[in-house]
């Protein structure tokens, strides 16, 4: 039983992540409509930077993850100016701007491999590896932190969204572009909001789970694929949604692991999204945030 | 009489830079190609049939991504279909290469067009993602699932010698089979987009509402388009295996699966020379960055994200741009870019498409 207990914490610590990767993937999406392949740079941008630092120039952590942060911040925006506001200048479709943004990806890839050898790197234990014990159920203090993060900014997300001025103007420019850009709202500047913090919610994510898996270079790639699926599990209108698909697929992830066979578990994940888009195509939670239309 | 002389000058621009000189390119590159074996090294000769493959692989997935607009950003499962079911066939039914190479193609046309029904019923966005995921997956599952006697798992399977028309498969034979294959691809392709078929998954592409209220069956020629690249796509699958010798899940994994798409819009999505271009440039890029590897994938973004920023319709798409200018300079009445489709000169429905 209280084995059981521990893999499901196991669970949604892993689901919370894949949430909040779910989470960046979708704000980007709602404001551009852009799929972006290049999220899980940021992710992995959030893991190894501060990793590099902190064993080449013996940085504070706190100072590490600081710089980490921003050097995502700075290749988002760089993703936006480069990139995505050309082509939506251009009304490009979505085919050449999802290949655009895997053209984006190798060059983060690369950039951040070629001065570190593509190696993996050593993760950084931001809490002590020992777990706590609560009764006799054993949690990991990474994914106590994990939870209580993503809950604190799955909120906070929550709150921009549907309590301020920037959330409404969010909202607008992802519903409905033209209608906002006449009312005044200056689409590139608030396009740009959204890149900022979507980069850093995966930045931190990226940051968050480092302890728990190989960090390096190619960690990006599995961990957006698993944002993906928690994202459209979850449906991509709510700020709550893609945790909820996050925490779905963690749970399931976690006790076929447990359970069953570890090599079957990412397989398992891929075979929920395709059901999953096949029997409700808007996700579980119902609601597509932005108008896609079918051209 | 300025009329005539006009048309007279258009004319000798025609024959200069129009489709005549198309085919001579296209021959003079099959000629080029058709001599690799006489003067490259055993290594530059496997580069170049891996570029040949990659071509048929990239013509193939242009159908659906390209003409019929499509967010198929999955092609993988169909290329480890015609490997790996080209070497169960080649073993168990003795059809010999080309036999197991047809088998495939038309099986994987037939796969194809039953999940191109039931997949194509998702919007751009969740297309994308569903196909895109379902190439992962079947990735996963030649890894972790597939049977071992059949190749799945790390250790892949080894292609037994064969013979193509009583040559050894690993001789040249090989790659003079892959450039036929390209080469038949490719003329079949340009006669079926001129026909009514052809112009329906074009039509498709341009515009599906318009397309639907002028008759076209969506749903069929969606799908149609769809299996047409799966069946193309079994069809490199199968001429992979004949060009390597020996198949590991490795080879059909995610990178490979992007690196297909890259090719696709680096070369362009409006006419079937592209693929073939984008195919040529990466795979020869790929082996000359392999002494700086740290640096390749680097290089390769920055070239890639150069082409989508500043290129719309890829390298291809580009030449064809400056051909249709000069011509018009030729001629003697510049034209402004984008009023190709309206111009008589430029029938080709792969030519028109704006990439966009």
């Amino acid at each position: 039983m209280t084995e059981l207990i521990t893999n499901l914490i196991v669970g949604a610590g892993l689901g919370c992540i894949y949430g909040l990767i779910g989470l960046s993937f979708m704000g980007i999406y709602n404001a551009t409509g852009v799929l972006n392949f290049a999220q899980g740079d940021f992710v992995m941008i959030g893991a190894v930077i501060p990793s590099l630092f902190i064993t080449s120039f013996r940085l504070p952590t706190a100072l590490a993850v600081v710089i980490g942060l921003a050097t995502a911040v700075v290749s988002a925006l760089l993703l936006q100016f480069t990139l995505i506001e050309p082509l939506l200048r251009r009304n490009t479709r979505i085919i050449p701007m999802a290949i655009g943004t895997f053209a984006f990806s190798l060059v983060i890839e690369g950039a951040v491999g070629g001065s570190s050898t593509y190696g993996t790197v050593p993760a950084i234990n931001y809490v002590s590896a020992l777990p706590f014990k609560l009764g006799s159920v054993i949690i990991g203090r990474e994914y106590a932190i994990i939870i209580l993060t993503t809950v604190v900014l799955s909120a906070g997300y929550w709150v921009l969204l549907h309590k301020t001025y920037l959330g409404l103007a969010l909202r607008a420019i992802g519903s409905n572009p033209l209608g906002a850009m006449s009312i005044g709202i200056r689409e590139e500047r608030v396009r740009s909001l959204a890149f900022v913090i979507s980069a850093l919610i995966a930045a931190l994510s990226g940051f968050l789970v480092a302890p728990l898996v190989t960090a390096g270079v190619t960690m990006g790639f599995p961990l957006l694929l698993n944002g993906f699926v928690a994202a459209v599990v979850g449906g991509m209108g709510r700020a709550f949604a893609p945790l909820v698909g996050g925490i779905f697929l963690g749970e399931l992830v976690s006790l076929i692991g447990a359970y069953g066979t570890s090599a079957y578990s990412d397989l398992a994940s891929l075979g929920v999204l395709l059901l999953v888009i096949m029997v409700r195509p808007d996700g579980l939670l119902g609601t597509v945030g932005r108008g896609i239309t079918d051209s | 009489m300025a009329d005539r002389r006009i048309k007279a000058q258009r004319n000798l621009a025609g024959v200069l830079l129009g489709r005549p000189p198309r085919i001579a390119l296209g021959g003079a590159a099959l000629l080029a190609a058709g001599t690799l074996p006489l003067w490259l090294n055993t290594i530059n000769l496997y580069t170049a049939g891996q570029a040949v493959v990659f071509a048929v692989l990239g013509v193939g997935l242009m159908v659906s991504l390209g003409v019929c607009r499509q967010a198929n950003f999955g092609i993988t499962p169909y290329f480890a279909f015609g490997a790996y079911g080209a070497a169960d066939i080649c073993v168990r039914w003795h059809l010999g290469a080309v036999g197991a190479l047809l088998a495939v193609t038309v099986v994987s046309g037939i796969g194809g067009y039953l999940i191109g029904r039931i997949v194509l019923r998702l919007r751009q966005f969740t297309l994308a993602l569903a196909t895109f995921v379902l190439a992962t997956a079947v990735w996963e599952y030649l890894e972790v699932g597939f049977p071992q006697s059949l190749g799945g798992g790390d250790n892949g399977l080894v292609l037994p010698t064969l013979s193509v028309f009583g040559y050894s498969i690993f001789g040249n034979a090989g790659y003079y089979l892959a450039l036929a294959s390209l080469v038949v691809t490719i003329a079949v392709l340009a006669i079926v987009m001129r026909t009514r078929i052809g112009r329906a998954l074009h039509a498709l592409g341009q515009d599906a509402t318009a397309a639907q209220t002028s008759g076209i069956d969506v749903t069929h020629y969606g799908a149609l388009g769809y299996a047409i690249s799966a069946a193309i796509a079994a069809t490199a699958g199968a001429l992979f295996l004949y060009t390597v010798g020996a198949i590991t899940p490795d080879g059909f994994d995610v990178g490979v699966n992007v690196t297909v798409l890259l090719m696709v819009v680096l070369g362009g999505l409006s006419t079937l020379a592209g693929p073939v271009i984008g195919a040529a440039f990466i795979v020869v890029l790929n082996q000359k960055l392999e002494s700086a590897l740290s640096y390749s994938v680097l290089i390769d973004g920055l070239v890639l994200l150069a082409v989508v920023r500043f290129l719309p319709d890829g390298l291809a798409g580009q030449f064809v741009r400056w051909a249709d200018h000069l011509r018009g300079v030729l001629s003697g009445e510049p034209r402004e870019p984008g009023s190709d489709s309206l111009d008589p000169a430029a029938p080709d429905p792969l030519a028109t498409g704006s990439g966009g």
